[in-house]
């Protein structure tokens, strides 16, 4: 990670909404659960990246948790094209949804305890398959940096996927 | 069948959560595997297909609602990577029996039903795995009222084989 690099991330999101990518539409407030001084320790805006590296996939992370408050704000924009309509299998065919093009994803929840986050994404298509993925993510808090992997299983395939994320203190 | 069930209860204070968990999940599988077993045959026939729809709109639901609530009773207790992990898979085998009912219902549907049944089982699966490993370590005497209700329930539920 370099110092510009939560900057990086801000600015994708900026400019993602500016130059008629889709716009990131207001995420739903995201319950954050946990000991109230551990809610506590993640207030602030935090910017940074997570990438999946065997796919090529990446995105950008933006979070913001107002300071004695249980929910916060989430923007998980992953770059690239949007997910095919359906899954190429009969089953995904048979149940397809229709494909809007949305490339934010959103949290479910964030839970945190004893210096530890997790967190789950509410289920999207995959982007190479289309179909449905249930993503959830682990890591650590350390000073200003939160830190740790995420993992996606996808709806066809026994395989988990894993990748890192990361997301930094903009200001408290 | 009172003289079946008590031992069953009394088991829950003195095993292990994920022994209990253990044996409870190996009898629902069981059952689960057995009943959408004819569903899973790609050449199954409508009917065949219409009891699975019935079983995982009733039973199975019925089932799966009180591991969902044991496992939220068991939320302050358990890490934050292990509540995450059951999420995921708690969203998985909710859909995936959504989906099955709304495809098992249709006519002609006999190869994505097969799909989805052995999908179906392999994410149940993997919630009961997760929901014993987030519980390693823990006693039922350590557990909550609530908590101690809960798996008693479940017991009694595979003890009557349902």
């Amino acid at each position: 990670m370099t110092a510009a690099a939560p900057a990086r991330a801000l600015a994708a999101l900026a400019l993602l909404a500016a130059c008629g990518g889709p716009t990131p539409p207001a995420p739903p407030p995201v319950p954050v659960e946990g000991p109230r001084a551990e809610v506590r320790l993640l207030a602030g805006s935090w910017a940074g990246e997570f990438v999946n590296l065997p796919a090529g996939r990446r995105g950008t992370i933006v979070f913001t948790l107002d300071a004695g408050r249980d929910t916060a704000h989430a923007w998980v924009v992953t770059e690239g094209a949007p997910p095919p309509a359906g899954c190429t299998d009969a089953v995904s065919s048979a149940v397809r949804a229709p494909a809007d093009g949305r490339t934010v994803l959103r949290l479910g929840r964030v839970v945190v305890d004893a210096g530890s986050i997790a967190g789950w994404l509410e289920s999207y298509r995959d982007f190479e398959l289309g179909c449905p993925v249930d993503t959830w993510f682990e890591g650590r808090l350390v000073r200003d940096t939160l830190r740790g992997m995420f993992f996606a299983h996808p709806e066809a395939g026994d395989t988990v996927r894993r990748g890192t994320w990361w997301a930094a203190r903009q200001r408290r | 069948m009172t003289a079946t069930l008590t031992p069953l209860f009394e088991r829950v204070d003195t095993q292990s959560v994920t022994t209990t968990l253990s044996l409870v999940h190996d009898q629902w599988m069981e059952r689960t595997a057995r009943l959408l077993a004819p569903a899973t045959q790609p050449r199954a026939n409508f009917w065949e297909r219409w009891g699975a729809v019935r079983f995982l709109c009733d039973q199975f639901a019925a089932r799966f609602r009180l591991e969902r609530e044991l496992a939220e009773s068991l939320a302050p207790r358990l890490t934050p990577s292990s509540r995450a992990r059951l999420a995921a898979a708690a969203a998985a085998v909710e859909r995936t029996r959504g989906e099955f009912m709304a495809v098992g219902r249709r006519r002609g549907t006999a190869a994505e039903v097969a799909l989805l049944a052995r999908r179906l089982l392999d994410h149940t699966r993997r919630w009961c795995a997760a929901l014993e490993i987030a519980t390693a370590g823990t006693l039922a005497e350590d557990l909550s009222e609530e908590s101690r209700t809960l798996l008693g329930q479940l017991q009694m539920a595979a003890g009557l084989g349902l």
